[in-house]
């Protein structure tokens, strides 16, 4: 599956930001942290391992294991990263959310 | 504990499995395995072991949940229309998956109530199975013989109305002229000492021919059975078949069994066969001797148990009239023993069964009925109370497109999830309990029988199924009446006036059911308590008894003699108070003797039936029996010049309504027959069962009619282990030869005779006790639910000046109010219902009102109670928090 012309749904495209964020550090913990720490929200894990896994699917994620660490009973870390869709499709719903917000932002913000 | 649960280092092991299972891309298995792993490290580092473990299963049920139902968008956020596909085509199987993926989500939402509701539901299968089973194992389950419906036996009929054995020259009557309609066999009852180890044992023998084999259609298991010529009158058959119960308490199941001689009485018998154990349903016998009916005996001597099958295509009526017919017959051929004696066929499963015993079933399994509904309307009030909630999600899915049909469908797969989690539960519960009930003592014929099978399932699974379908149909039918808007506009906090009337009249079945349960186990219970408030006439309690067959004497004139001297032996035992012997069995429904008894001028109509016993001097003071006029027996024993007779109150007042009995003359049997005369008066006694009513006794000497088999009674503080070695010896001692049985108390054959009239009872109570917790449950749901919902109005109420104690008033009143008319109509429904079973009432009118009151008051009490203490939190609403600023 490539890029659609879909835009992203809001909990996606926080996923994709956080991810983005965590640059190399981009795993399944790391990230329900980092949406945790920066958005004040909470994921369970039904919801962002779902998540993960269908964008992985739309080829806006791609994933790695690596090495195992301690600790985590000899299992590999999965690290996502952003791909080019990934990012374009970022942009096209940033793109289309600014000219909706076009001439209102002030209106909005007053309240 | 191991790691597979949980509390070793790492997760627990079945918590991984799950998720493995659902996961399934390996990739993604890994990465969420490991990030869990760690956050589960650092909860065990953080909180405890316990606490990660805990947060681990918790965390993967709900992964599990998610990935069971991945790739389903969830309703409102988008897809809305396709996640609820038309029931029709293709899209309804995975609709249904869907739905009970999301069923069993919300239901893990809220883990207690789910939970909560389970349970109920779990005790109310459990329980039920439980009852099913006994009731599927006593009544319902066919008897182990071919055609079971075919079978009957055969009684003679009394012109008295009582039914009798068939004498056996009558049994060859009817056998050979009702060959055409019924293949009829005979059975005689005798006791047999039996010569084992160097010990003699009393058995019980069947002396029959292959016939009764042939007639109940069973083989032997080993062996052979009689052949046609062994029991034919007049020829000595030295043949024994065994009992499957005697062949493997006494001979080990020895295979080698055939062929090997046993002494009983005084004969050698040579063993044939070994019966299969099914007959057991049917015969005590032990051992099976070859005898057939004898023509030439006489017609008056009623003692063989006739079986009869019905022939291929005969109906059971004309087989009935043919009875009759040559009952007429032999009453116009031999009038001096056959007049006015009638004869029928009673259903063999009605003989084993019982009435009394089928009755009781159905009145446990109509509680039971009534238990399985009272817990579907208590849990669908719940989850309606839920839904009601709810209601504003669903007027989202509405408004968002979601047909009627769909959020139906949801409500509908949330019930029968519970329906299995009740099932789980109730099926563990009932594979518990019901080898506990099996094992209670020999309550009811084929009590043993009862075990959790095959058939426990089934019923347990279409309960459950029911059930589930039930309660899911309860609120998918309440949902479906809500109307968009309705839902919408219910934002606010009001209850939707229907919704309301549906919880009312749920509440009132509920209390009602619970009034009605609760009526019919106080009534049996009463009666319980009447029976055992019965006096049986004489002390049962430390009275024992032991059965002695003594060996065969030069004379019958000896055995009086001898059985003085066994007596004097036992009074010498020390601790034993008194001893004394009679020929009949206490709370034994065996057959008795029966006579006519009449004054001397009296004509044969006016006789009266009486049953008679043999006793010994000291009788009456070993058993307590009280001696009312005249005097007993005397003691030592001797045979009396004159035959003389004790009688007992009943029969003397029948006799001679105005005059002293004592002295008077007595005839037996025939205005020509034997003339006694009564030197004594004693109190009546209830020695077979507290039920039956009274019957008129006579009490004839041992001297005068002595027999080998004899009940020897022992008044002694003692138990009855303690007593029967010191008991044999003193036996032996006079009497090497003598067989002698289990020594008993007669109290504990009391208590059994009473078995079903306290087990039916003490079920009933138990699940009447369920009954009223639900319903106790349902009040308070009720109310705790209104004042959560109607806190906003309370709210507003209480800014408007109405105290708190106003708003618990209204609600305390409204809740008292449905509990009442529970009660009311509970009430009626147990007036109409007690009817029904008004037979199992022993002396206790099935309207008792005290009965009646004491549960009603029981259960407004339970209500009130229940409906106070959520009222009471209505006070602590605060305004401020419940109205908007």
């Amino acid at each position: 599956m490539g890029t659609n012309n879909k835009f992203l749904g809001e909990f996606e495209q926080m996923v994709l930001l956080a991810i983005l964020h965590l640059g190399d550090g981009a795993y399944g913990r790391a990230i329900r942290r980092e949406l945790q720490k920066r958005a004040n929200r909470t994921v369970t894990h039904g919801a962002s391992y779902v998540t993960l896994d269908r964008m992985v699917n739309k080829g806006l994620l791609e994933s790695e294991l690596r090495e195992p660490d301690s600790g985590r009973g000899g299992r590999a870390r999965r690290y996502f990263r952003v791909t080019p869709a990934g990012v374009t499709a970022l942009r096209e719903s940033r793109a289309a959310l600014q000219s909706l917000w076009a001439g209102l932002e002030e209106i909005l913000e007053e309240t | 504990m191991t790691r597979w649960m949980g509390g070793g280092p790492g997760p627990p092991r079945l918590a991984e499995m799950l998720l493995r299972l659902v996961v399934k891309d390996p990739e993604s298995r890994e990465g969420i395995l490991g990030d869990l792993w760690e956050e589960y490290c650092e909860a065990a580092d953080v909180r405890s072991q316990r606490y990660a473990t805990r947060w681990y299963w918790w965390s993967a049920i709900r992964l599990a949940l998610r990935y069971a139902t991945a790739g389903l968008p969830s309703i409102p956020r988008r897809s809305h229309r396709r996640s609820f596909p038309s029931p029709h085509g293709r899209g309804a199987i995975t609709g249904l998956a869907r739905d009970v993926g999301y069923a069993a989500r919300g239901l893990v939402r809220t883990p207690g109530f789910a939970a909560g509701l389970a349970l109920i539901l779990g005790l109310g299968l459990g329980a039920g199975t439980t009852i099913f089973s006994v009731f599927d194992a006593v009544v319902l389950r066919p008897f182990p013989f071919e055609q079971p419906d075919r079978l009957f036996r055969l009684a003679q009929i009394a012109p008295q109305g009582l039914d009798f054995h068939v004498s056996q020259p009558d049994f060859v009557d009817f056998r050979d002229r009702a060959y055409g309609v019924l293949d009829l066999a005979a059975v005689e009852y005798q006791r047999v000492a039996f010569l084992h180890n160097e010990r003699l044992e009393r058995l019980s023998a069947g002396l029959t021919t292959s016939a009764l084999f042939r007639v109940l259609g069973v083989r032997p298991a080993l062996g052979r059975s009689f052949t046609a010529s062994e029991g034919r009158p007049g020829t000595n058959a030295s043949a024994v078949i065994l009992s499957a119960r005697l062949w493997r308490s006494r001979f080990g199941a020895d295979p080698d069994v055939l062929g090997r001689t046993l002494r009983l009485d005084d004969g050698v018998y040579v063993v044939v066969g070994v019966m299969a154990e099914e007959l057991e349903v049917v015969s005590d016998a032990d051992v099976w001797l070859a005898r057939g009916a004898d023509p030439s005996t006489s017609r008056d001597d009623h003692r063989l148990q006739v079986f009869g099958r019905l022939r291929a295509d005969v109906r059971l009526p004309d087989a009935r009239d043919e009875v009759t017919r040559i009952a007429a017959d032999l009453g116009e051929r031999y009038p001096a023993s056959n007049q006015g004696w009638g004869a029928k066929l009673a259903p063999l499963t009605d003989d084993l069964v019982g009435s009394q015993v089928r009755l009781a079933s159905v009145t446990l399994l109509s509680a039971l009925a009534l238990l399985l509904l009272l817990i579907g309307a208590n849990i669908s009030n719940l989850l309606l109370a839920r839904t009601t909630t709810r209601q504003r999600e669903f007027g989202v899915r509405f408004a968002l497109g979601a047909g009627r049909w769909s959020v139906m469908r949801l409500l509908l797969a949330e019930g029968l999830l519970l329906g299995l989690l009740g099932a789980i539960i109730g099926v563990g519960l009932a594979y518990v309990l019901l080898p506990l009930v099996a094992r209670q003592p020999e309550l009811v014929p084929r009590m043993t029988d009862v075990a959790f099978g095959g058939r426990a399932l089934t019923f347990a699974g279409v309960a459950s199924a029911g059930e589930g379908l039930g309660i899911g149909l309860g609120s998918a039918f309440q949902a479906a009446r809500w109307k968009v808007q309705t839902a919408l506009s219910e934002a606010g906090g009001g209850t939707a006036r229907a919704v309301r009337r549906y919880r009312d009249i749920l509440v009132v079945g509920q209390v009602a059911l619970a009034m009605a349960l609760l009526v019919a186990a106080g009534l049996l219970a009463r009666s319980f308590q009447q029976l055992r408030g019965v006096d049986p006439g004489f002390q049962t309690e430390g009275l024992v008894t032991v059965e002695v067959e003594l060996s065969s004497p030069v004379s019958r004139l000896e055995l009086p003699g001898r059985v003085e001297e066994i007596l004097s032996g036992l009074r010498n035992i020390p601790g034993v108070d008194a001893a004394a012997g009679t020929d009949m069995r206490f709370f034994d429904l065996s057959p008795r003797n029966f006579t006519e008894l009449g004054r001397m001028d009296a004509a044969l109509e006016d006789y009266i039936s009486a049953d008679w016993r043999v006793v010994t001097p000291r009788y009456f003071e070993t058993t307590g029996v009280p001696v009312r006029a005249g005097h007993v027996f005397p003691n030592p024993l001797e045979a009396s010049g004159e035959p003389v007779v004790v009688v007992g109150e009943t029969l003397a007042r029948s006799l001679w309504p105005e005059r002293d009995a004592v002295g008077q003359q007595l005839r037996w049997e025939t205005p020509d027959g034997l003339v006694t005369r009564v030197i004594g008066v004693v109190g009546d006694v209830a020695d077979v069962h507290p039920v039956l009513p009274q019957v008129a006794s006579a009490y004839v000497s041992y001297a005068d009619v002595p027999t080998r088999s004899l009940t020897m009674l022992l008044r002694s503080d003692l138990p009855p282990s303690d007593l029967a070695a010191s008991v044999r010896r003193r036996i032996r001692e006079v009497d090497a030869g003598a067989a002698l049985s289990e020594m008993r108390a007669v109290r504990e054959r009391y208590v059994d005779v009473l078995a079903l009239d306290r087990f039916v009872p003490s079920f009933l109570a138990v699940v009447a006790g369920v009954a009223v917790i639900l319903a106790g449950l349902g009040v308070y749901g009720l109310v705790a639910f209104t004042v959560a919902r109607r806190g906003h109005e309370i709210g507003i109420r209480m800014a408007l000046g109405g105290g708190p104690g106003s708003i618990v008033g209204m609600l305390f009143r409204h809740g008292v109010l449905l509990v009442t008319a529970g009660v009311v109509i509970g009430a009626a429904v147990a007036l109409a219902l007690s009817r029904a079973f008004s037979s199992l009432l022993f002396e206790t009118d099935p309207s008792d009102p005290v009965t009646y009151l004491a549960v009603g008051v029981f259960l407004t009490v339970v209500g009130s109670v229940a409906t106070y203490v959520p009222s009471k939190r209505a006070t602590q609403v605060d305004p401020m928090k419940v109205l908007p600023a």
